[in-house]
């Protein structure tokens, strides 16, 4: 810094400098402005008035002017004196204001005018008044008017014009000054203010410079006293250009070092002073958080504890309230007492022996202890004691801390209980699990009584029992014999304990124990038996459960299980009841499903085959299908709708059935395809569950019978049609022909028999139409009574006297003849059968009836040598309208009814019927009865076998009285003879021929055609036949008889015993054996 | 002369027809089977067959099948049957059957039926 400019200034000095300086700047600048403005104020002030004045004396003077001329013209008018005086005044005035005006300073303007004025005046006054003036004296106003029009008014005109023109420049001037004036004063105000503003600006400037000189050092002053206080290092310029700021620096320099020595010297001591003052804070503190710690513990321990502090003697001093809240003593009487008054005499003397070796030797004991409170209830503590030592090492005080945990034991013998209570019911569960474990595990009753027995042995061990089911004599023992548990299940045991367990569901029964059930004991024990039962839903005893235990007796909680245990029993009994019910009614169904005649199949949902019965296979030959084994649908469906002849109906109406959509009955007919056709008629079912569809039942009939039933009476229909049309044909044709036509007596005759003929067989065709319609539908009475067959065939042979082609003999080598029978329906019977015989030997020829007697029945043969039949044929000949189908048999006609009936009368007889035939040979049918016997059975089949060993040979009985022929046979057969009946001459040579006879008995009086005489003589005359003996059997005396030399062996005279017959025979027999 | 050939099972109904006819005076042969009918049709010419429907062996409609058509072309083929539906008649029909004569037949009807044939 240059020497110069830091040389100080006092501030004094530069203030005033300054001060002056710009006081005069101001001065100077004011009187400059003030003197412009009175010079341009005064400028115009003059000029104004100089206007002003211009503008008065102008105006004065125009004012004169028009004053004179108004006087002139008025005195022009009126020529008044007065008025010319006026007008002189006024001319006088105007004189003086232009001399006036005049004196003023004039523009070049005011100059004319001036000159304008004055030449006016003074022509005005000089030519212009006189002249006029003479005029109106003269009255010449047309002179007058004259001079008025002359130049003189010229100038007053331009005068006034001019006037007037001047005082409107002059009031513009005027304005303009004005204005002038105005703006000038603006101009200084303004310039006043410019002034003002600058001289304060200066003033400002100035002044903030030597401020700023001040004020600068002073803050750094200030900040440098603030630091100072703030205790921070001081920076102190002073180099100042102020002296007095200098001086203050450097003394505030040096003041704040000597402070800032000073301060750091206090301040190391305050810094002492605080941290001992922290440090004793701190520890006032942590003193006060121990004590509300020590507080809360005390606390706590009084809610949670019990404290009770002794002296070395074990004599309570101090107890806390908890303390005497758990023991129920109060306070005052557990201090001074010893601790023996809190003794509960639970813990043994060892407990406290070594609790105290414990805690007299300084150390600290826990345990858990049972106290008795005052009320001599008990509580336990988990208790610490710490023994308060001495400087010695030896105990002075034990301090008892302890938390009462009776809760807990409790909670613990609780849960011990629990826990106990869970392991049994675990074990209990167990067991019921085991035990229906045993229960499932079989339906079998004497299993499940295996079962469930063991498992009470196991479960209640007992020494011996009996578990028995008193209805199916079934039981399970242990401990006893067989032979006990039977006389247990006998009534006599079992009766009063089974009343009892009716009332009572158990009881037990205490005796003592009998010597065999003491065994080793010394001493007499005691027995318990408990008896137990099973009721079923109607209460009644199903199981009786008895065991016995020696001297163990039963807990109320096994007794309990027992009952429980025996209702689970029920439950599984009546399962067994219900399945030994389901298996009972399945195998019924089973048996059922398998014995009923029509075949049963049952089809899943799906369409497998679940079941067929036997039946079915075997109908449709597939018996190679293993029973309960499922066969797919396709399978199955394939099989059997391949043995049908309709297939595709037969497997889409399986398709239908099996839909599960399907829900009507249905059926269809099919036809197996086999060589002997059969058909099966199959209907199908839905089976439904609770209305739901879940499979299918297709029941399969044999219809073969009735479809060929079926058959065959649809051509009944039409064989009948047929039948009854032939006949009906010719009654009707004949009798048609007799009404219409002229006929000879003769033709009339035979048109009649043919008729008659035609009626009968329609007839006859009708009433066999009727017997069998009666005989099938079993609506034909039969009136049994004891018949003799012998006698019911000779009567029907009878009546057939007059086939002379077909001679009938009966052959008969029964002994027993006697049958339970219809008599009319025998006959039809043999009618039938002899008219078939007669029929189916267009040719004629004998018919033999041979009757015998095989195995309790009587048997009857009829054999013609007819036409035969075809063996095809045979088989089913008794079937209705069967007629053997082929030209010989068509001729003899028929309805195909004959057999069938005959058929229906044997077997409404308990007999049956067959036929043997050769075509072209003949036909035997064959009928048998059973014997209707009133004598001992048995001795009848001895004597035929004797019989049948013994025949003595065949006599051959022509005799047309029955009665008597029958008679006759009976001795004979007696003798073992075979006798054949003739009743009449008929074809008897041809017999005699054939057989070997013992004798031929002839009647000699027959009622038909050839007499016995005759027959002799054709007997006599053959050579075959000529030795034969011959008896005559007649009414007619001998002697009125020319036998001529006929050789006769005996002649006997009805009447005559049939013994002497018999012995005739005999005689015979025994001659020809000679 | 008019040939006629009665075929009938039934001797009865053989005899009725041959009485009815008997005053035409016309050659009437008899055959009482099918078969036998066959053998008398092929020995002769017959202008009226008279044939029962059903005959054991051969019925008539059996034997028109087998029948060499030839030899019945003119006959007039009279068919006596107890069988009236029209399923049996349309079957007669096509197998040559002229008229049918249903069973009880009028024997006077029979003749003025013949006759009539024979007449045109």
């Amino acid at each position: 810094m240059i020497d110069n400019k830091n040389r100080p200034v006092k501030i004094k000095q530069k203030f005033y400098k300054v001060a002056a300086l710009l006081l005069s700047v101001i001065v100077l600048i004011t009187s400059v402005g003030i003197y412009t403005l009175i010079r341009a104020q005064s400028s115009i002030t003059e000029d104004y008035e100089e206007s002003t004045l211009k503008y008065n004396a102008i105006n004065d003077l125009e004012k004169n002017l028009t004053g004179v001329l108004f006087r002139a013209r008025g005195y022009y008018a009126f020529q008044d004196q007065q008025e010319l005086d006026l007008l002189y005044v006024n001319l006088d005035k105007f004189k003086d204001s232009l001399d006036y005006f005049q004196s003023l300073t004039l523009s070049d303007q005011e100059e004319e005018l001036n000159q304008i004025l004055s030449n006016l005046y003074v022509n005005y006054s000089e030519n212009l008044l006189p002249s006029a003036i003479s005029f109106v004296e003269a009255d010449d106003y047309a002179s007058l008017r004259t001079l008025s029009s002359g130049g003189a008014n010229d100038d007053i005109n331009r005068f006034l014009e001019y006037t007037q023109t001047f005082n409107e420049e002059t009031q513009i001037e005027r304005e303009s000054i004005y204005n002038e004036i105005l703006s000038l004063i603006n101009q200084f105000t303004v310039g006043f203010i410019v002034l003002g503003l600058a001289s304060f600006s200066l003033f400002v400037l100035v002044i903030s410079g030597l401020l700023r000189e001040i004020i600068l050092p002073l803050e750094m002053l200030i900040s440098a006293t603030q630091n100072m206080k703030k205790g921070k290092k001081i920076k102190l310029n002073s180099d100042y250009q102020l002296e007095e700021l200098r001086i203050l620096a450097q003394s505030f320099r040096d003041m704040s070092i000597e402070v800032q020595d000073k301060e750091d010297e206090l301040m190391a001591q305050n810094e002492e002073l605080v941290s001992q003052q922290d440090e004793l804070e701190f520890n006032q503190n942590q003193l006060q958080d121990y004590i509300t710690e020590i507080e809360h513990i005390n606390k706590a321990l009084n809610e949670s504890a019990l404290l009770c502090i002794t002296n070395d003697e074990g004599i309570i001093i101090n107890v806390n309230q908890m303390f005497c809240k758990i023991s129920k003593y109060k306070e005052n009487e557990l201090i001074g007492n010893t601790t023996r008054i809190l003794k509960s005499g639970n813990q043994k003397g060892v407990f406290y022996e070594k609790m105290w070796t414990t805690i007299t030797k300084g150390k600290i004991w826990t345990g858990k202890m049972k106290n008795e409170a005052k009320d001599g209830s008990y509580y336990w503590v988990n208790a610490t004691i710490v023994p308060f030592l001495n400087d010695n090492g030896k105990a002075y005080r034990y301090i008892l801390i302890g938390i009462d945990i009776t809760e807990n034991k409790r909670n613990e013998d609780v849960l011990k209980e629990l826990l106990s209570e869970t392991q049994k019911a675990k074990e209990k569960t167990e067991r019921y699990s085991n035990l229906n474990k045993e229960l499932t595990a079989t339906v079998n009753r004497d299993e499940f009584l295996n079962r469930v027995f063991n498992y009470f042995v196991t479960a209640f061990n007992f020494d011996k029992g009996i578990l028995a089911s008193p209805n199916q004599k079934q039981f399970a023992i242990k401990g006893l014999t067989e032979n006990h548990a039977e006389l247990f299940l006998s009534d006599v045991y079992l009766k009063e304990i089974v009343a009892r367990l009716k009332t009572e569901s158990y009881y037990v029964v205490k005796r003592e124990a009998t010597e065999t059930e003491i065994g080793v004991a010394e001493d007499s024990v005691n027995c318990y038996d408990l008896y137990a039962s099973v009721n079923d839903d109607l209460g009644e005893v199903s199981l009786v459960f008895a065991i016995t235990r020696i001297g163990n007796a039963f807990t109320e909680e096994e007794i309990s299980e027992i009952n429980v245990l025996m209702g689970q029993l029920s439950i599984a009994l009546s399962r067994i009841d219900i399945y030994e019910d389901v298996q009972r009614e399945r195998s019924l169904n089973e048996s059922i499903v398998q014995n009923v005649t029509e075949g049963l199949q049952l089809v899943s949902l799906k369409g497998d085959l679940l079941q067929a019965n036997d039946k079915l296979l075997k109908l449709v030959n597939m018996e190679s299908y293993k029973k309960n084994k499922i066969v797919p649908k396709d399978i199955w469906i394939n099989d059997f709708s391949d043995n049908c002849q309709e297939k595709n109906e037969i497997r889409e109406f399986y398709e239908k059935a099996i839909d599960p959509e399907f829900i009507d009955l249905s059926s269809i007919r099919c036809q197996l395809a086999e060589d002997d056709p059969r058909y099966i008629q199959i209907y199908t079912s839905p089976v439904f569950i609770s209305e739901v569809k879940t499979g299918t039942i297709f029941m399969y009939r044999d219809i073969t019978k009735e479809y060929e039933v079926d058959e065959m009476k649809s051509e009944l229909v039409s064989t009948v049609s047929h039948e009854l049309r032939t006949p009906l044909s010719s009654v009707l044709g004949f009798t048609e022909m007799l009404l219409m036509r002229d006929l000879k007596p003769e033709k009339q005759k035979k048109y009649l028999e043919t008729i008659f003929k035609e009626a009968k067989r329609l007839t006859n065709l009708i009433n066999n139409f009727l017997d069998v319609q009666r005989i099938e539908s079993g609506k034909q009475e039969y009136e049994m009574k004891e018949v003799n067959l012998n006698e019911i065939i000779m009567e029907v042979i009878d009546t057939f006297k007059h086939e002379k082609k077909h001679p009938i003999y009966l052959e008969d080598s029964a002994s027993i003849t006697s049958t339970m029978a219809d008599k009319d329906r025998l006959i039809q019977l043999l009618t039938n059968l002899i008219s078939n015989a007669m029929k189916f030997s267009p040719a004629g020829g004998k018919i033999a009836i041979k009757i015998c007697n095989e195995n309790e029945k009587i048997v009857v043969n009829i054999l013609d040598i007819g036409i035969g039949i075809p063996e095809t044929e045979l088989s089913d000949i008794f079937t209705k309208f069967k007629r053997v189908d082929n030209s010989a048999s068509k001729k003899i006609g028929g309805t195909g009814l004959g057999l069938a009936i005959s058929k229906g009368i044997v077997e409404a007889h308990q007999g049956e019927i067959w036929i043997d035939s050769k075509e072209n040979i003949g036909t035997t049918v064959s009928f048998s009865l059973p014997v209707f016997n009133i004598n001992v059975d048995g001795e009848l089949f001895e004597k035929d076998e004797e019989f049948k060993c013994k025949s003595r040979g065949d006599v051959l009985l022509v005799e047309d009285d029955i009665s008597l022929a029958l008679m006759l046979s009976e001795t004979l057969k007696l003798n073992n003879f075979n006798v054949i009946h003739y009743l009449s001459s008929q074809n008897v040579l041809e017999i005699a021929n054939e057989r070997d006879l013992v004798a031929i008995v002839v009647d000699l009086v027959l009622e038909d055609g050839m007499t016995g005489y005759d027959l002799i003589e054709e007997l006599q005359s053959d050579e075959k036949t000529n030795h034969l003996p011959i008896i005559v059997s007649s009414a007619i005396n001998k002697t009125t008889i020319d036998f001529k030399d006929y050789k006769i062996y005996e002649y006997l005279v009805k009447p005559y015993s049939p013994n002497v017959l018999s012995e005739i025979m005999l005689q015979l027999v025994a001659e020809q054996a000679e | 002369m008019k040939n006629i050939l009665v075929v009938d099972d039934e001797m009865v109904l053989r005899m009725l027809i041959g009485y009815s006819l008997e005053d035409l005076n016309y050659t009437i042969d008899e055959a009482e089977s099918g078969l036998e009918a066959l053998e008398k049709i092929n020995e002769k010419k017959y202008d009226v067959i008279i044939l029962d429907y059903m005959m054991p062996e051969l019925t008539g409609i059996e034997l028109l099948e087998i029948i060499d058509k030839e030899k019945i072309k003119e006959a007039v083929i009279i068919m006596l049957t107890a069988k009236t539906q029209e399923k049996d008649q349309q079957q007669a029909k096509a197998v040559g059957v002229d008229i049918f004569m249903k069973k009880p037949f009028s024997p006077m009807e029979l003749y003025h039926l013949v006759e009539e044939l024979m007449n045109d």
